[in-house]
């Protein structure tokens, strides 16, 4: 019996029971309850590690553990102990949600884990949809005003209605190949794709992942929910779960995409329009989050590039890319936190002189945001140059012009941003920002990685080829 | 076949149907009936295909029997989130939820 | 070597603590470090001067065919000592000009890291690794240019140029990736031996044209131009080493760089020429309408690099010997020109052209600089500067189009002239002065710059010999592939490019005494600038925002309908689409025989059917959820009627459940009314009638093409494999089963502690900050008291 098998998602699993349990004894006490995070969280990332290298098909090939879902999993629990690392202090939560918090995030982790292993449509919609419940309680969550439950309500809506279509789109495709499983789905579909409605089954059952991704026309609501729900939600919203969206519509385009031109095309159409409606609207944004919202849309455009080449090389860019938004928007997203000290949304204008109130974080930030904008050396530059590669080797050529003039338009406002944060002063007296010994290190830690990764990527790379080896 | 049809008809009618009330009520729990009879017109349509097309019938049934414990978790978590919503605005009108725009 | 750039950059990071310890010595201890990279490059003079041409390789994306290899030839040499060189005088120069300023330290970070960029850049023998180092300079820039972020204008032009340069950049990249679509590699190595490949390749012309984009951008070529004098708002230093010596030269740098590779071709001619003529008129002619001595000077920079790309464009062996004593000339006498100007600036407080003078008896010292430095603008014999416009005289007499280019050529070279004397001497000399404090010649750091580079200038024109033999004949030599015998230039005697020098000289004297007459009457044209392209780049951001607020406004109006309703409409786009191009003959779908559907099944349809238009339709939404009820039982039925009673058990309890909940919650809210208004009603029936319609199309056809014989095909070959040799309903059924537990376990959870949470979070009526408590007074149209 291999224990490691599915040692991260029965580990994640029964810490999320953990809290529940917890919740429902209730007796808040926020300081624990972050503590006993931190320790499950770090230990799951070293459990995720040592399950690297499993590989297997369980349960009639409906759940799939290989290196793809691995690595997956590994940067999901990364990414779960870098968002508790941050959740010290939810302001926006009340005390006796703290809890709950907690328990939901561990289980929409856990969600994405099956969602990165599942081979099999009706395990891809259950995991998908098992994750957005916890995070549609967990945007709803948030205490200040009515903004937490508006955006609560409208992901919500939105995301049963991006269910729905996919449901309908998986019924489609059933009817047209008789099955569900991904493997038999890539043998059926040889040669089919050329059929419309095969073409239709696909992009319908696309929908589910794209919300998941943020990607048009499912990006809708990605700029309320990211203004409206606290601030650490949305860093996990922009960090983690984006991750494991990337990796359901890797595996699933890349069982049933082989020879479909048509879905380039509708890729192509749906990658050129998230990318420019993200970019052009956020440039006229006052507020961070809501501009890392659009920001995150427009990066979904760059994500669909390297999708929509089917290309092995295509493949693991986008794999390489995760690890990249991963580091990008937590590292964003920490210093958010941190600046609005009192979980508030942050005004742009807030952030006049950070240089002078708190220079690592106003580093991080800089850092960070030129590796969204793709200026070298920086991880994000990498990555979107190996997509650009990898587009560019499949011929397209226009495709990578568009994202290269969406590229600019980033800069543009990202830069306003980076003003802001180096080159305003603030109009009243503010006081430094307090920012404890650890997080410093965090932030330096990050600065350091984007920068590191950016310049030498070979390993990442490295990792992200083997991943994308194991797709079919 | 022709029962095929029928049912396929009447799957594709419950969907739009409920397309249609979703983009018309301005009432949050009207807008979230719709969207559950959205769902049972794509697991009839499971069903349909499940009953007359499909080599092994278990899959479908199966699929349905997911989707309606989904579907059940989310009406459960939808009207929780209306409640909640209608204790802040004093409303489950959807018109009033427009805070968050631009 | 790759110390040796990477040494720049961890400096950079030290600056700080360095400011701090130095204090008042920080200029010399910053020196250091130029100077001894200085001494490094110069040390490879020798095997350079014997043709030698060093590489370095380092691993870096190896499987991408991607390294960090640097190449040290004359072309970087040459380059590598003007930035180091030049470096060493600005680190000087920065302490006392900036001395107390608190950002001091970060300012000599930016410093060195821009350094060790401009380094790279021209080190890099890779083209991915050039653009790394190539965007690293233009980051760096916008720290530097912003360094007195107090002032709005000096916000903007860093955002405006690093935007520029930013996009330049961009173009770059597209040209490098499709250069190594054309010819399988990022090396300029490798590069340089196929570039027949890429001469011939059908990509050419859009490489090209983006390499020149690139190009133009950072060299500040028309109509680029603009960001350059804007950028003037950056502390001198940094104009001096950014905007006059160093980075501006980097496009000039990649063009000569790229010439081997894409150049000699009428392409490349055709593109250049016109681009460096047009570039260095615009700057010569708007530097004669500025009063700021920085701007003129910005202005004659832009001339300057114009007559460069000229002189590349032209690329024969005598146009590219030009242009690197051009370049280096250019080097020393505008980078002590700014120095001049900066000093000028940080004794007086003023830096108005017009405003200055009688400056040389107060700060002799600075004056022996500025007049070194202007006598090598105005092209004096022996200065550098003279060889360096006789060559330019020279090669537009000999190349195309003389007739044309000469006299371009010389109207530039008096305005080179006469606006480096209004800068150089006029402040020294003129007779009125209207300046406040008492000027005096600043600490040896500051000085030593203009006087050190005027003198070496002077120098360099004195023994050209040497000068010629060690850098500029290797730095030609990597520009050409099969170079000749590259001559040193020597007196001809009098000739027709001599005479020409003579007359610049002359009129250039001329327009420095004319000089404030003819500004007065130029400047009625300044109108003119409204339709340029600096206009065109305001115009285009403000075009560019507003468009973007409209679309935001459009899509993201907050409004959850619209939301949907772009999702539909996008999928009915795309089923349509799919459907149209399918052929599907209508017909045939409505002809289908429905004869055959028995009547329990009409029934039960006609039952469903008017449940679920009551359903949506319902004013009172009780009547609404027990509409619901009805039509979850009789999907029930339908499921009992497919023979699967389980299934239809679960969905009778689970629609009793449903409609139980959604009553009791109902009990708990007001009665409601209020549909959209009836505008919105028609628009929404219209998307979900045409959704509806396409959807049941869509089913339909699915059941004419399910039956694929291809599929029959493969289920018959592989339900062996498939199905691991075992009966497949029931390796699903145990195996599923086994599975979702785990699932629905989570899926009870999570729906648990959802509810709950929220429950908590609506609990706690005293903490909502606005309206009447629950059940009070109603409030809106949509709640009846």
């Amino acid at each position: 019996m291999r224990w490691m098998l599915l040692g991260p998602e029965v580990y994640t699993f029964l810490a999320a029971l953990g809290f529940l349990g917890i919740s429902l004894a209730g007796r808040p006490n926020s300081g624990r309850d972050h503590l006993a995070a931190l320790c499950l969280s770090g230990v799951g990332v070293l459990l995720a590690a040592s399950a690297l290298s499993e590989d297997a098909i369980l349960f009639s090939e409906v759940y799939r553990v290989d290196l793809f879902s691995q690595v997956f999993k590994l940067l999901l629990s990364v990414g779960l102990f870098l968002i508790v690392c941050i959740c010290g202090e939810v302001r926006e939560i009340r005390e006796e949600n703290r809890s709950d918090f907690f328990a939901l995030i561990f289980f929409c982790t856990l969600a994405m884990m099956l969602l990165v292993s599942g081979n099999h449509l009706l395990t891809l919609y259950l995991s998908l949809e098992l994750s957005s419940y916890s995070l549609y309680v967990l945007v709803s969550l948030r205490r200040a005003r009515d903004m937490g439950v508006e955006a609560g309500i409208k992901f919500f809506l939105v995301g049963i209605f991006a269910s729905a279509l996919m449901l309908f789109g998986m019924a489609v495709l059933y009817a047209m190949t008789r099955t569900m499983n991904l493997n038999a789905l890539n043998g059926a579909l040889h040669g089919m794709m050329g059929q419309p409605l095969v073409l239709l089954g696909v992009v319908l059952t696309l929908s589910g992942f794209l919300f998941k991704l943020a990607c048009f026309p499912f990006h809708l609501w990605v700029p309320d929910v990211y203004q409206g729900a606290a601030n650490e939600v949305t860093a996990y919203l922009a960090a983690v779960s984006k991750l494991a969206g990337m990796a359901a519509i890797l595996r699933f385009v890349a069982s049933v995409g082989q020879g479909g031109a048509d879905l380039v095309q509708v890729l192509l159409v749906f990658s050129v329009a998230s990318m420019t409606l993200g970019n052009l609207a956020a440039i006229t944004q006052q507020d961070l989050k809501r501009l890392l919202g659009y920001s995150t849309v427009a990066h979904a455009g760059y994500v669909l590039i390297g999708v929509l080449t089917l290309s092995a090389s295509g493949y693991a860019s986008v794999v390489f890319y995760a690890l990249a938004l991963l580091v990008m928007k937590f590292t964003a997203f920490l210093v958010v936190v941190k600046v609005a000290g009192n979980g508030t949304n942050l005004h742009i204008n807030q952030l006049a002189g950070l240089h002078r109130r708190s220079p690592v974080l106003a580093m991080a930030l800089m850092v960070s945001l030129f590796s969204l904008a793709g200026i070298p050396p920086t991880v994000g530059f990498t990555g979107k140059f190996l997509i650009f590669v990898a587009a560019m080797e499949k011929g397209h050529f226009a495709l990578v012009l568009i994202a290269m003039a969406n590229v600019l338009i980033s800069l543009y406002y990202y830069l306003l941003v980076i003003k802001a944060a180096y080159l305003l002063e603030p109009e009243g007296e503010t006081g430094p920002i307090a920012v404890s010994a650890p997080t410093k290190v965090l932030a330096t830690a990050l600065v350091g990685a984007m920068v590191l990764a950016g310049f030498y990527p070979y390993p990442f790379m490295e990792i992200a080829q083997a991943a994308v080896g194991v797709l079919p | 076949m022709n029962s095929l049809n029928v049912y396929l008809t009447i799957g594709a009618a419950l969907f739009s149907i409920g397309l249609l009330g979703v983009l018309q009520r301005r009432n949050l729990i009207g807008m979230l009936i719709a969207v559950e009879l959205m769902l049972n017109g794509a697991n009839v349509n499971f069903m349909a295909f499940n009953r007359f097309l499909a080599p092994d019938p278990t899959v479908g049934q199966i699929i349905t029997l997911f989707v309606m414990g989904l579907a059940a978790a989310e009406a459960a978590i939808g009207l929780s989130i209306i409640l909640a919503l209608f204790r802040r605005l004093h409303s489950i009108n959807i018109e009033r939820a427009q805070q968050l725009r631009g | 070597m790759i110390v040796a750039v990477v040494v720049g950059f961890v400096l950079g990071l030290l600056a700080p603590l360095v400011v701090r310890v130095a204090r008042n010595g920080t200029g010399w201890i910053t020196g250091l470090v130029p100077i001894g990279l200085f001494a490094y490059f110069a040390s490879f003079l020798n095997r350079i001067q014997a043709g030698e041409t060093l590489f370095f390789p380092y691993p870096w994306l190896s499987p991408l065919g991607i390294g960090l290899s640097f190449r040290l030839d004359g072309l970087s040499l040459l380059f590598a000592l003007l930035i180091t060189g030049i470096g060493t005088f600005v680190c000087l120069y920065s302490a006392g000009y900036l001395a107390g300023h608190p950002d001091l330290g970060k300012f000599y970070g930016a410093l060195f890291a821009f350094m060790a960029s401009m380094l790279g850049l021209v080190l890099s023998d890779n083209l991915v690794a050039l653009f790394v180092f190539w965007e690293l300079t233009s980051v760096t820039s916008y720290l530097l240019i912003g360094f007195d972020s107090e002032r709005e204008a000096a916000r903007r032009a860093a955002l405006q140029a690093l935007l520029v340069t930013g996009a330049g950049g961009l173009a770059l990249l597209a040209a490098f990736v499709l250069m190594q679509q054309a010819a399988g590699s990022f090396e300029i190595a490798i590069l340089v031996e196929r570039s027949p490949d890429l001469r011939t390749s059908p990509l050419y012309a859009a490489i090209i044209f983006l390499v020149l984009t690139g190009a133009a951008t950072k060299s500040a070529q028309f109509p680029f131009h603009f960001w350059l004098p804007n950028a003037m708002e950056a502390p001198t230093p940094v104009s001096t080493y950014l905007h006059a010596a160093t980075m501006v030269k980097g496009g000039v740098y990649l063009l000569a760089r790229l010439s081997p590779v894409l150049g000699g071709t009428d392409l490349w001619r055709d593109w250049l020429i016109p681009l460096g003529t047009v570039t260095m008129l615009t700057g010569a002619w708007l530097s004669l309408v500025q009063v700021d001595l920085k701007r003129i000077l910005a202005h004659t920079t832009v001339g300057a690099l114009g007559a460069c790309v000229l002189l590349i464009g032209m690329g024969t062996q005598g146009s590219l010997q030009a242009c690197m004593v051009f370049l280096l000339a250019h080097g020393l006498y505008k980078g002590s020109l700014f120095l001049v100007a900066g000093i000028v600036d940080h004794e007086t407080g003023t830096r108005n052209a017009a405003d200055l003078g009688r400056l040389g008896r107060a700060m002799p010292l600075t004056c022996i600089g500025a007049l070194l430095a202007a006598l090598s603008s105005a092209g004096v014999y022996p200065f550098l500067g003279f060889l360096g416009k006789e060559l330019l005289y020279e090669s537009t007499l000999v190349g195309f189009t003389p007739v044309l280019l000469a006299p371009c050529a010389v109207a530039a070279g008096i305005a080179f002239a006469g606006m480096g004397a209004v800068v150089g001497v006029r402040p020294f000399f003129s007779a009125q002065g209207r300046f406040s404090g008492q000027p005096h010649d600043p600490s040896p750091g500051m000085w030593v710059g203009p006087v050190l580079l005027g003198m070496v200038g002077l120098l360099f024109g004195l023994f050209h010999g040497p000068l010629h033999s060690a850098l500029i004949t290797p730095a030609v030599r990597s520009c050409i592939l099969q170079a000749g015998d590259i001559p040193t230039p020597s007196w001809h005697g009098l000739d027709v490019k001599l005479a020409l020098s003579a007359l610049s000289l002359l009129m250039g004297g001329a327009l420095y005494w004319k000089w404030s007459a003819l500004r007065g009457r130029l400047c009625r044209w300044r109108n003119v600038g409204r339709y340029g392209p600096a206009a065109g780049y305001d115009h285009a951001l403000c075009l560019l925002e507003a468009f973007a607020r409209r679309q935001t406004r459009f899509f993201q109006s907050g409004r959850l309908n619209v939301y949907l309703i772009i999702v539909i409409c996008t999928a009915v786009a795309l089923l349509a689409c799919a459907l149209v191009r399918d052929n599907i003959s209508f017909s045939d779908l409505v002809l289908q025989r429905w004869a055959d559907v028995k009547t329990y099944e009409a029934v039960i349809a006609a039952i469903l059917l008017t449940a679920t238009v009551v359903t949506v339709r319902a004013q009172s939404m009780l009547v609404a959820v027990v509409a619901l009820g009805v039509v979850g039982y009789c999907v029930a039925v339908v499921y009992l009627l497919f023979s699967a009673p389980d299934v239809a058990m679960t969905q009778f309890a689970i629609e009793t459940l449903s409609v139980i909940l959604l009553m009791v919650v109902l009990l708990r809210l007001p009665r409601l009314r209020t549909f959209s208004t009836s505008r919105q009603r028609l628009r929404d029936a219209l998307v979900a009638v045409s959704a509806g319609l396409i959807t049941t199309l869509l089913v339909l056809v699915v059941t004419t093409q399910a039956r694929n014989p291809k599929l029959a095909d493969f289920y018959a070959r592989n339900s062996l494999v498939l199905a691991k040799g075992r009966n497949v309903v029931n390796v699903i059924l145990v195996d599923f089963r086994g599975f979702d537990t785990l699932g629905e376990i989570t899926v009870l959870a999570v729906a648990a502690i959802g509810v709950y949470s929220l429950v908590k979070l609506g609990s706690h009526r005293d903490r909502i900050p606005e309206g009447p408590p629950f059940g009070g007074e109603a409030r809106g149209d949509d709640v009846s008291p």
